[in-house]
């Protein structure tokens, strides 16, 4: 009997210890040694001293700033629009019609796409020497491969906004659409008898419904933009450029001296996205009870 | 009909399989193997090495971004080893700043055998690796072919000025050359920093060269510091601040100047590996590259239009060394220094120098070689975008140390990219 509620009792942690001993060795062990450089734990290149020196450092860089707004914007932006077009499509797609199944199929080809692939398609298809130019120029609309319109490599990083959406509207859709299709539509219909506009009865049926789904993909958008490196890497101008970036570039120099610093932006970054999602999570249990 | 056919196949496949089987245990092996000129760690004699290395797997790390030198090195020494010493070569392209942290994260991790067995490294990681402890040897003077190293040859004895004392073995010379579009230029390309700076100016946006610290981008500028400098003599010594401060500013100054004429007025700088495409496409008009014949191998890919033509400046052009080293933990030293003494030999030489074959240049003088050898190299053909090899090397200058290159790049990010 004993035995039997010890048991029941450690199933729960029993069942998470495989995914979280993953998750402690391998990004814990990561970030322990990530944490140890950054303050000066380096013993393969001889630094032992505990020091804050290359937050101060980092912090002092003025080009550090103007990094973190850039990605803070990007993520910002990049959560905002996919969720509100998300939220478009699947209100949408929620309905059978015909060529619905086909057209849902379409809508989330992007999911199992990597970003990486996305981004060198860009660049070969958008790029002053990718193949829609080379194409105008064929065709005579452009004279020089260099009158095409800049879209990669240029400083307002439309090409980086632009693929993102493209990879994260089917990803927050497909838990929204999902959701709305397990509602039915006997809330709608019922608020429609009692008089509620097209407006009202999204307002304050589906938004509700739906919300805790957006809140949860969103966060996950926002924290995956906001730490990527390669889309910004192969798509963006070289400065001034993300903080993953950032810290990608120091971590690559040849000069090891440089390997602090590039901890401390990268510890930096994951102490950010934690506030920030601490945060969003407050605002979104508000947002949710209201 | 198809009875017969088949059989013949068999009997095709038969004795194709027993050929293999019979190169594979050596019986066709013919080079000349060789004796040790020194010591290496941890073998007696190169029979030892050869014995050790024998049915084993080579890893080598190397820069991946060429389609034609992986298929190169796939063929020509790939498949010549594994006929030769039955090794198997491992080819894993990749960028060479990755190698570096694969070693360090072994050593740091305390793996004693480790993953990679020979790198294509250049002078700052090597210096990285180096200063670490975290090499193999000294073995590079020792195996057979290093006698046709001459090893008091400065740039063979220093990768961008720190010394190799035996722990990298070279394998090819690399000269910097600008490649230009005759079609937007003009036959007569610009060979001063005078001449292409005016030509910037009155052809603007169709000039650029690669954030730094890429090595291409990088190389650019040191050329930039040379000119400036009149010279390359104040940067091949230890770095000193004071010589650097005296030159930089006008370096900076420089590069800012010409910014707003260059791709994109200079907004940003494209990667190496997409300058290759827009040159193709005019999206710019100059390209740069450590490879005297990269643009008739691409000419002759049909990768770039035949106008394509390459020039080295009045005052010269940067040249260096393409070395191969062993990490402290190879689980295969044998079989990388077997590799490493192939690619020096007189065989794999020539196909390196051939313009139909790798079309690079050869770290050793061809007087070491036989004169066979010396006969196939002169009746060997250069395409007309390629520089003849006395041109190249009348125009030969050396590499800073590289504790200057550290500080160039650094520089260049601060003083230029960022302002």
């Amino acid at each position: 009997m004993n035995r039997l509620k010890l048991i029941e009792k450690l199933r729960v942690p029993l069942m998470i210890f495989p995914a979280f001993a993953i998750v402690v060795v391998l990004f814990g062990g990561g970030m322990i040694s990530g944490l140890g450089q950054s303050v000066g734990y380096f013993p393969v290149i001889g630094l032992n001293e505990f020091t804050l020196d290359y937050y101060a450092e980092v912090l002092s860089d003025p080009g550090f700033l103007e990094s973190l707004w850039l990605t803070f914007r990007l993520a910002f932006l990049s959560t905002l629009f996919s969720s509100i077009l998300a939220v478009l499509f699947a209100l949408v797609l929620r309905h059978s019609f015909r060529g619905s199944r086909l057209l849902t199929f379409i809508y989330q080809i992007p999911i199992p796409i990597p970003h990486l692939v996305v981004a060198t398609g860009i660049v070969l298809l958008v790029s002053q020497s990718g193949l829609l130019s080379r194409g105008a120029v064929n065709l005579g609309l452009t004279q020089t491969p260099r009158d095409f319109p800049v879209m990669v490599f240029d400083q307002p990083g439309v090409a980086i906004q632009l693929t993102f959406l493209w990879k994260e509207v089917p990803f927050i859709g497909i838990v929204v659409l999902a959701i709305l299709k397990s509602i039915g539509p006997q809330y709608e219909e019922i608020a429609r008898t009692l008089g509620a506009n097209s407006w009202q009865r999204f307002r304050y049926i589906l938004l509700p419904l739906i919300m805790p789904g957006i809140l949860s993909s969103s966060i996950i958008v926002f924290a995956f933009v906001f730490a990527n490196y390669e889309i910004p890497l192969l798509l963006g101008v070289r400065y001034p450029t993300t903080l993953p970036v950032m810290a990608y570039r120091s971590y690559q120099d040849p000069d090891l001296g440089l390997r602090p610093q590039a901890m401390a932006i990268s510890i930096i970054l994951a102490i950010v996205a934690i506030l920030l999602l601490v945060a969003y999570r407050r605002l979104a249990r508000y947002a949710v009870k209201a | 009909m198809v009875q017969p056919k088949r059989s013949k196949l068999i009997l095709l496949f038969s004795i194709l399989s027993l050929l293999l089987l019979l190169t594979n245990i050596g019986l066709f092996a013919q080079e000349e193997e060789g004796e040790l000129l020194g010591e290496v760690p941890g073998f007696e004699s190169w029979a030892d090495v050869l014995a050790a290395a024998e049915g084993t797997t080579v890893t080598w790390w190397m820069w991946g971004g060429s389609d034609t030198i992986n298929t190169n090195v796939d063929t020509d020494i790939g498949a010549r080893v594994q006929e030769l010493y039955g090794i198997t070569l491992n080819r894993v392209p990749n960028g060479a700043e990755l190698f570096v942290d694969q070693v360090l994260n072994e050593a740091a991790a305390g793996v004693d055998v480790g993953t990679i067995d020979l790198m294509w490294i250049n002078g700052e990681n090597f210096r990285t690796l180096s200063e670490a402890e975290l090499l193999y040897g000294p073995w590079s003077e020792s195996i057979p072919n290093a006698r046709y190293v001459d090893w008091t040859d400065p740039a063979l004895a220093f990768d961008f000025g720190y010394p190799v004392n035996g722990y990298e073995s070279p394998w090819g010379h690399a000269q910097f050359v600008m490649e230009y579009n005759t079609a937007l230029v003009g036959e007569e390309a610009p060979t001063t920093f005078e001449d292409l700076t005016a030509w910037i100016e009155a052809n603007p946006g169709l000039f650029t060269y690669p954030a730094l610290p890429d090595f291409t981008g990088s190389v650019f500028v040191r050329h930039v510091f040379y000119w400036v400098a009149g010279g390359p003599e104040p940067f091949l010594g230890e770095f000193d601040q004071a010589v650097f401060d005296e030159y930089a500013p006008a370096v900076w100054e420089y590069l800012n100047s010409i910014e707003p004429n260059l791709w994109r007025n200079g907004e940003t700088y494209p990667e190496a590996a997409i300058m290759d495409s827009m040159l193709a496409n005019q999206e710019i008009a100059f390209s740069m590259g450590y490879g005297p014949s990269d643009a008739a191998t691409n000419i002759l890919q049909g990768i770039y239009p035949e106008t394509i033509r390459t020039f080295v400046f009045d005052t010269g052009t940067i040249s260096n060394n393409n070395f191969v080293a062993i990490p402290f933990n190879s689980p295969n030293p044998a079989g990388a220094m077997v590799v490493a003494n192939y690619i020096l030999s007189e065989e794999f030489q020539l196909k390196l120098v051939d313009p139909e074959g790798w079309g690079w240049l050869s770290p050793i003088s061809p007087a070491m070689y036989s004169e066979e050898f010396q006969a196939a190299v002169a009746a060997m053909e250069l395409h007309p975008a390629t520089l003849s090899p006395e041109v190249l090397a009348a125009a030969a200058l050396p590499e800073p140390n590289g504790d200057w290159v550290t500080a160039i790049e650094a520089g260049w990010i601060a003083n230029v990219l960022e302002k």
